[in-house]
């Protein structure tokens, strides 16, 4: 029984999430819109062909593995915030505290991923490097990167809500994250003080990942992507949904 | 169980840290009765019905609800209740009908079986016609009718209605107790209702306990309640007065309680109507300027001010 407990709360998150359809409209465009202007813009005066893509080309992934990790932060986020309404009325319902957090997060990453799907396609169409295996691979490693920064927001908003540097900490945290992931420039040539930022930030992986798969360039190995990816993932569910129910029990 | 009891709390005792909430408090609710808890914000109300709606653990007691122990029966228990929270709960961005149909499906009512319920209770709260609207257009006596009726969908033993017409208009309200009445006709359940309107207590309820600071003050039938206030109560409102007008109050012989809160003195009285000319001979005697002095029978709020010696509001 507890599958259709789970697609009960999928199918209200999904159903919530397709009412508002210039969200959705937003959240596709959103992200192209940042790859196509920038990217076009540095292309017409910088030359980085010798990396063996354009600049459009590199900054592409970067920006879809950015906004698959944002938007997934924010999920984390508001599920603890979601504690004080609409949870009350799942809670009170016969059905197991896991299908709540399971359904949940099912639910808002189908959103999350659906619409950075669409934003990849259109990417891929527009670059010319459309092909089937890269839209089923970079899916995969978008799941990785929605898992590990779900939990991770999680994490941070159970250990810092309370306090009032909550916002700051976290925006601070997230451009940190964008900017030494190696999204807008290689890494390669950083000087080693960087280096190190980048080498302990998961998204470093994430963006490397979907830039391989996405337009055959990167530094790191997509065996190596995954692993850390995937180490990432599990420890950050497993602290998150301790602290989730921890969450609940009051 | 073979008795009539629809809710048994025994010993309940819930601490928030170093607060308690709820100190000590027994409690039955008989099956089929609307059972009201009165008493003024952060009397343990909420706390209450969280605690009998699994969604707080009891720190100390033991607590049945439709016979099923809340720790460690609680799904048995979730599936006997229905509840509207005191803030609007609602998917604002859904049409009602999808609203229930989402309620339907976690309590796992069949499909064919859920489509006819969503009617009937729709129909139940008067809002047919609204089916396919928005819930973020509906006004708040539709959004709070449409939450009783979702409540209600999976066929609940008991109903928790917290402060059911919290921040309703007066109309709207007697809209919302008229549903309440006509529902425990039609669908023969046991209702607990927190409030703290008097007359909403003294209106819908067969039973009242009124509870202040985490404990019951007393408890009974609104009206038996009402009469154990033996006579009328004159209300006095004064500028300012002095202890010697308390002091002559006490001593005549016709008072039989006197109650003061601030500015105002309210007395006790048999037959107030005849004994309002010995008040007012005393207030002139103490040279006293009356701002408002009136009689009338009592409520429950001065059944509330009788054991606690505070005015409901006080505390709000």
């Amino acid at each position: 029984m507890i599958h259709k407990e789970i697609y009960t709360i999928w199918l209200r998150e999904v159903k919530k999430a397709l009412v508002d359809k210039w969200q959705l409209i937003i959240s596709i465009g959103w992200p192209l819109f940042l790859i196509f202007a920038l990217g076009i813009g540095i292309d017409s005066f910088v030359d980085v062909s010798k990396l063996g893509v354009s600049y459009t080309e590199l900054l592409g992934p970067g920006i879809i593995a950015i906004f698959a990790m944002a938007g997934s932060m924010s999920i984390g986020n508001n599920l603890i915030e979601d504690n004080k309404g609409f949870i009350k009325e799942l809670l009170v319902a016969p059905i197991s505290r896991s299908s709540i957090f399971i359904g949940k997060v099912l639910g808002e990453m189908t959103i999350n991923l659906g619409t950075t799907l669409i934003a990849i396609i259109i990417f891929l169409y527009f670059v010319q490097l459309l092909s089937v295996t890269s839209i089923l691979l970079s899916l995969l490693f978008m799941i990785l990167i929605a898992f590990g920064f779900y939990g991770f927001g999680i994490v941070l908003s159970s250990l810092f809500k309370k306090t009032k540097s909550y916002q700051i900490i976290t925006d601070l945290l997230v451009a940190v994250m964008i900017f030494l992931s190696g999204a807008f420039f290689p890494t390669e040539n950083l000087p080693f003080a960087l280096k190190i930022f980048v080498f302990v930030n998961p998204l470093t992986y994430g963006v490397d990942g979907l830039r391989t798969i996405l337009v055959g360039f990167g530094e790191f190995g997509l065996f190596i992507d995954a692993l850390v990816l995937i180490a990432f993932a599990i420890v950050m569910l497993i602290s998150g949904s301790y602290l989730f129910k921890k969450s609940l029990e009051k | 169980m073979a008795d009539n009891n629809s809710i048994i709390i025994k010993g309940l005792t819930k601490n928030y840290g170093k607060l308690t909430a709820i100190n000590n408090l027994s409690l039955n609710v008989k099956r089929g009765e609307i059972f009201g808890l009165l008493g003024p914000n952060g009397a343990g109300k909420t706390t209450l019905i969280s605690v009998l709606a699994t969604l707080l653990k009891p720190s100390k007691g033991k607590i049945l609800v439709d016979s099923y122990d809340v720790e460690k029966e609680a799904k048995k228990v979730r599936e006997s209740i229905g509840i509207t929270f005191q803030e609007t709960i609602l998917d604002l961005e859904l049409d009602a009908e999808k609203n229930l149909d989402f309620h339907g499906m976690l309590y796992k009512i069949p499909k064919e079986l859920r489509k006819r319920k969503i009617k009937e209770m729709l129909d139940l709260v008067g809002l047919s016609e609204h089916h396919k609207k928005i819930v973020d257009k509906f006004s708040g006596g539709m959004k709070r009718r449409l939450e009783i009726a979702r409540g209600l969908l999976h066929n609940p033993k008991i109903l928790f209605l917290d402060e059911p017409t919290l921040g309703l208009d007066p109309q709207t309200r007697r809209h919302i107790w008229d549903y309440i009445l006509k529902l425990k006709k039609k669908e023969k359940i046991t209702i607990l209702l927190t409030t703290h309107y008097m007359e909403e207590a003294d209106y819908l309820c067969d039973r009242v306990a009124i509870i202040d600071k985490g404990k019951i003050i007393t408890l009974g039938e609104p009206k038996k309640l009402k009469s154990q206030l033996q006579g009328d109560i004159i209300k006095i409102k004064l500028k300012k007065f002095g202890k010697r007008l308390i002091e002559d109050f006490k001593k005549s012989n016709f008072i039989e309680e006197v109650k003061i809160s601030q500015n105002n003195i309210n007395l006790l009285v048999k037959n107030a109507e005849s004994k309002i000319v010995k008040v007012v001979d005393i207030l002139k005697n103490n040279e006293t300027e009356i701002n408002e002095i009136s009689i009338h029978k009592p409520t429950l709020e001065d059944v509330f001010l009788n054991f606690t010696g505070r005015e409901m509001r006080d505390d709000t």
